[in-house]
């Protein structure tokens, strides 16, 4: 137990050397903060309406101004984290552990499993993740649970492709061989040998799959695609908002820069994480 | 003696797949031996030889090509990987690089268990517990290793740890794949001593595959020398090192060099060009023919057989050194 | 009459790690003299290959440093000297091979290339000299048919053929030093003797003076003058090879020497205890202390020095005496 932790420590601060995996590590900590205590941060109820102030710019009252159904701006974006950071992480997760397990079998049984496997997935990976997302949603229709199977498969390629080659690295080593000879059945080689030995870029892979899954859950919520309003949803609130960007830019710029960060954040901590558990942690 | 290992006309074929075009290679070309309950086996020979293979071949990691193994008179060759469980804990192997063998991702004690479980030997898991410390004071590691992790170690104390996977299962047979090359000098002397230790300790029976001749000759009651996938001299270990026949053996025990300075220099006078860069792919001569300062006419031309020379002593050569 | 080429100075040397610093060289002294073969031996960890490096000044900074010592070069010191200069000594003056030859080929371009840029840029002659020259220097380490070797990729040749490329690449700008880091411990014992050979013979016909480093005792056995053994980043004994591995002073040797299996005597092994220290934290005093079945009280206060126990013998330990009365 001692030594998990001290490797975590170890990862930890060759993460630290990176300064932007530090940034990103901290806009992910902000934004996990943000959703989970959404209702206590926001000082309005999201869908509150005040159709007096309709469009008001920010101001102490509304820090970034209000919408044009009358609504805060400030704790629509607020919400709007618990919202997209949920999906997300959903869609990702499903994404992971199917697109890994697909991958993984792949990888470790290969020849006509492989070749059936793979070959689908390049059928998915031929087509753009966002086009596939949009042809899922349109043919579901645009609820919250066919948004986060639309993100998800359309993922789950990139996941298959990265499990597989890191399974077949670890294929070849001495103590797969080790594990057969003490007649560890294929399954359990590959559950309890190969395959926690892959982790690392699958981890990455994940973090970084997380910006692409918030940029698809407000693009399509941009589309109107995505979540319904009145939930507040950055993409959603974007799209509303660019009717009257010219007389009321707060209205989209605010949501436009949650996206950006967020999206950002997770991308510098999957670079930051690659550096960090790459150069072999398993040092010897 | 029982023969616990009986192996006929063992070959292995590799295809390798280079831009599309296939070619084959014979990693292993007709060996036949058998192993004697009790003893330690050794097959020495250098890079490409097949002695690996071999020792893969018969613990069924590999699968043969041709040919036949027996263990404890049953054949194994072609049997399943179901109808071998049985067999599986009664034969085990112990593989080269102490880095690369153990699970980075298990603790010493996974590692030790797993053995116990998957043979079904012992379920329960403090009886487990006792078992795998049993078979760490076995190998000269504590309690305190227990739930480390394999990067925690040095390579001799990884390496033991690897033997002792080998033997938590009680097997009767363990193939010891250079088990020591990887390790520093005084360390593999632990290690080969550890290995005598449990031997006797456990009623062992061993296959020892090495290239260094003075590993062989510590280790082993006999001997085999293997080249290009054939053996070429086989004989009782005191015999082969004191009267070795065939033109390779002689040559691979004038290269080693001894660290007693006035044995060593005398013995530097090896052939300073490389003659054996190109390797004969003429299939009918004798395979060390290009290399071979004893070569006569015959030899390019005709396969020589491995012929009992003297009794229980075998060489492959049509002019061998009597 | 013996000149002392290359002289190695109480080189300390520390590397920095996530998990501490690595004390890798403590105090090192060793000196090579002109037309010596000089092996350094030692197990792993002990600072064998650091050492051969730092003389290149080959060892990357971070995370390596310097902490103290000198390397002199005909009486000038390299670790001080301009890296424009260093450039013109590396290949030139001093050459080096390593272990694996094959990475310290470039595979896109043929042996000829190489080989022949080496040569024009050291020996500041055209392509067609450069030829003529690498040609010689091939058949000089026994690739008799060198228009051939010359004509091919790295990847074409065997491990043998591309050790001894390496070395006739080394040799082909005439240094005065020759640094071989275990050039021999990834190839068969058949062309590791063909190798070795081959150094053998570039000191007795060239002059060169070679600084071998190897694991092997064996190999020091054959090829070397001198022997230095290093432990845990101390030289612990040097001198003459007959000296030390016939009668070696210091315990370590001895232990080691005992456990060698040899193939032409068979007797009881008796092993080191233990393994190669951490040197993150390595033991106080002597650091063989804890391994040494002679050690006392002062052994694990005090570091032993190089002291010289007979002319050109030394020996770092406090018992040395009382061991060999």
């Amino acid at each position: 137990m001692k030594s998990r932790l001290d490797s975590v420590r170890k990862i930890y601060g060759r993460l630290k050397k990176n300064r932007l995996a530090v940034v990103g590590l901290w806009i992910i900590i902000i934004l996990v903060i943000t959703a989970v205590f959404a209702p206590l941060i926001a000082p309005y109820d999201p869908n509150e309406q005040d159709l007096l102030s309709s469009l008001e710019g920010p101001s102490l009252a509304h820090p970034m101004g209000v919408d044009f159904f009358g609504r805060d701006v400030f704790s629509r974006v607020i919400w709007g984290a618990r919202v997209s950071l949920t999906i997300s992480l959903v869609a990702v997760a499903i994404s992971a552990v199917v697109g890994t397990i697909l991958g993984s079998l792949a990888g470790f049984y290969g020849s006509v499993l492989d070749e059936v496997i793979m070959r689908i997935m390049d059928v998915f990976l031929a087509i753009p993740s966002i086009l596939l997302a949009i042809a899922i949603v349109a043919v579901l229709g645009p609820r919250t649970s066919n948004l986060i199977l639309a993100v998800s498969v359309s993922t789950i390629p990139e996941f298959s492709r990265i499990a597989r080659s890191a399974v077949l690295v670890e294929k070849n080593k001495e103590y797969i061989e080790a594990a057969r000879a003490i007649g560890e059945s294929r399954l359990s080689i590959l559950f309890r040998y190969a395959l926690p030995n892959s982790m690392v870029p699958i981890i990455v892979q994940a973090s970084l799959r997380m910006a692409t899954a918030i940029l698809s859950v407000s693009g399509l919520g941009f589309l109107g695609l995505g979540v319904q309003p009145p939930t507040p949803e950055w993409g959603t609130d974007l799209s509303l908002a660019r009717t009257y960007l010219e007389i009321a830019p707060h209205a989209g710029i605010f949501p436009g820069i949650a996206i950006f960060l967020s999206v950002i954040g997770f991308n510098f901590l999957g670079d930051g994480l690659n550096e960090a558990l790459n150069p072999k942690l398993k040092d010897r | 003696m029982k023969h616990l290992v009986r192996v006929e006309n063992l070959k292995k074929i590799f295809k390798i797949r280079n831009q599309g075009r296939t070619s084959t290679i014979v990693a292993v070309d007709d060996v036949s031996f058998f192993i004697k309950k009790g003893e330690t086996l050794g097959l020495i020979g250098e890079s490409g030889s097949g002695k690996t293979t071999v020792g893969r071949m018969i613990v069924r990691l590999l699968e043969p090509s041709e040919g036949r193994i027996e263990f404890d008179s049953r054949d194994i060759t072609h049997l399943k990987e179901r109808e071998l469980k049985p067999f599986r804990n009664r034969f085990q192997i112990v593989f080269q690089d102490p880095y690369s063998s153990l699970n980075p991702r298990m603790t010493v004690f996974q590692i030790l268990s797993r053995p116990l479980s998957v043979f079904g030997v012992e379920n329960d898991r403090r009886k487990q517990k006792e078992r795998v410390l049993k078979a760490l004071y076995d190998v000269g590691l504590h309690d305190e290793h227990l739930n480390r992790y394999p990067h925690e170690f040095s390579g001799g104390q990884r390496q033991r740890i690897s033997i002792a996977r080998a033997l938590i299962s009680e097997p009767e047979f363990v193939v010891l794949d250079e088990p020591t090359s990887a390790l520093d000098v005084s360390v593999q002397a632990q290690i080969l001593n550890l290995l005598k230790y449990l031997k006797s300790e456990h009623n062992l029976t061993y296959l020892f595959i090495s290239h260094d001749l003075g590993v062989i000759h510590y280790m082993c009651d006999r001997v085999m020398v293997m080249y290009l996938g054939e053996i070429v001299e086989s004989a009782s270990t005191e015999e082969l090192f004191e009267s070795p026949i065939h033109p390779y053996t002689r040559f691979l025990m004038r290269a080693i060099p001894d660290p007693d300075p006035e044995v060593s220099t005398k013995e530097l006078e090896i052939s300073y060009t490389e003659r054996g860069s190109q390797v004969s792919h003429s299939d009918s001569g004798c395979k060390f023919f290009p290399r071979c300062d004893r070569a006569i006419k015959r030899c390019e031309g005709e396969h020589p057989e491995l012929v009992e020379i003297l009794p229980e002593h075998y060489v492959r050569c049509h002019n061998p050194h009597l | 009459m013996r000149e002392k080429i290359l002289e190695i100075n109480h080189l300390q040397i520390r590397f920095d790690t996530e998990d501490g610093v690595v004390k890798a060289l403590e105090d090192v002294n060793l000196e090579l003299y002109s037309g010596e073969i000089l092996g350094l031996v030692g197990e792993t960890g002990c600072g064998k290959s650091v050492t051969s490096q730092s003389v290149l000044r080959l060892l990357p900074t971070p995370p390596t440093r310097i902490t103290n010592g000198s390397i002199l070069f005909h009486g000038k010191n390299l670790l001080e000297m301009p890296e424009e200069k260093m450039n013109d000594i590396r290949g030139g003056k001093i050459a080096m091979i390593f272990q694996e030859p094959m990475t310290s080929l470039n595979p896109v371009f043929t042996i000829g290339e190489q080989l022949e840029d080496v040569i024009a840029l050291h020996r500041k002659v055209d392509r067609k000299e450069a030829n003529v020259i690498a040609v010689k220097s091939l058949v000089d380490v026994g690739l008799d048919d060198a228009e051939v070797i010359l004509s091919k990729y790295p990847h074409e040749l065997s491990g043998g053929q591309r050790q001894r490329v390496m070395i006739a690449m080394a040799l082909s700008c005439q240094p005065e030093v020759l640094i071989a880091d275990e050039p021999t411990t990834a190839l068969d014992v058949s062309i590791q003797a063909q190798i070795l050979s081959i150094i053998k013979h570039l000191k007795q016909d060239h002059g060169m003076a070679v600084l071998l480093v190897t694991h092997n005792l064996g190999v020091v056995a054959q090829v070397c003058d001198r022997v230095a053994v290093m432990y845990a980043g101390y030289v612990v004994e040097k001198g003459d090879k007959f000296d030390v591995l016939k009668t070696p002073l210091h315990p370590y040797p001895r232990g080691l020497l005992e456990s060698i299996p040899r193939s032409r005597k068979v007797r009881e092994l008796r092993s080191i205890p233990g393994s190669v220290p951490n040197l993150i934290n390595p033991p106080e005093g002597c650091r063989f202390h804890p391994r040494c079945p002679f050690s006392t009280g002062v052994c694990d206060r005090e570091v032993p020095v190089l002291e010289e126990a007979a002319p050109g013998h030394f020996v770092a330990c406090h018992h040395w005496r009382r061991l060999n009365p």
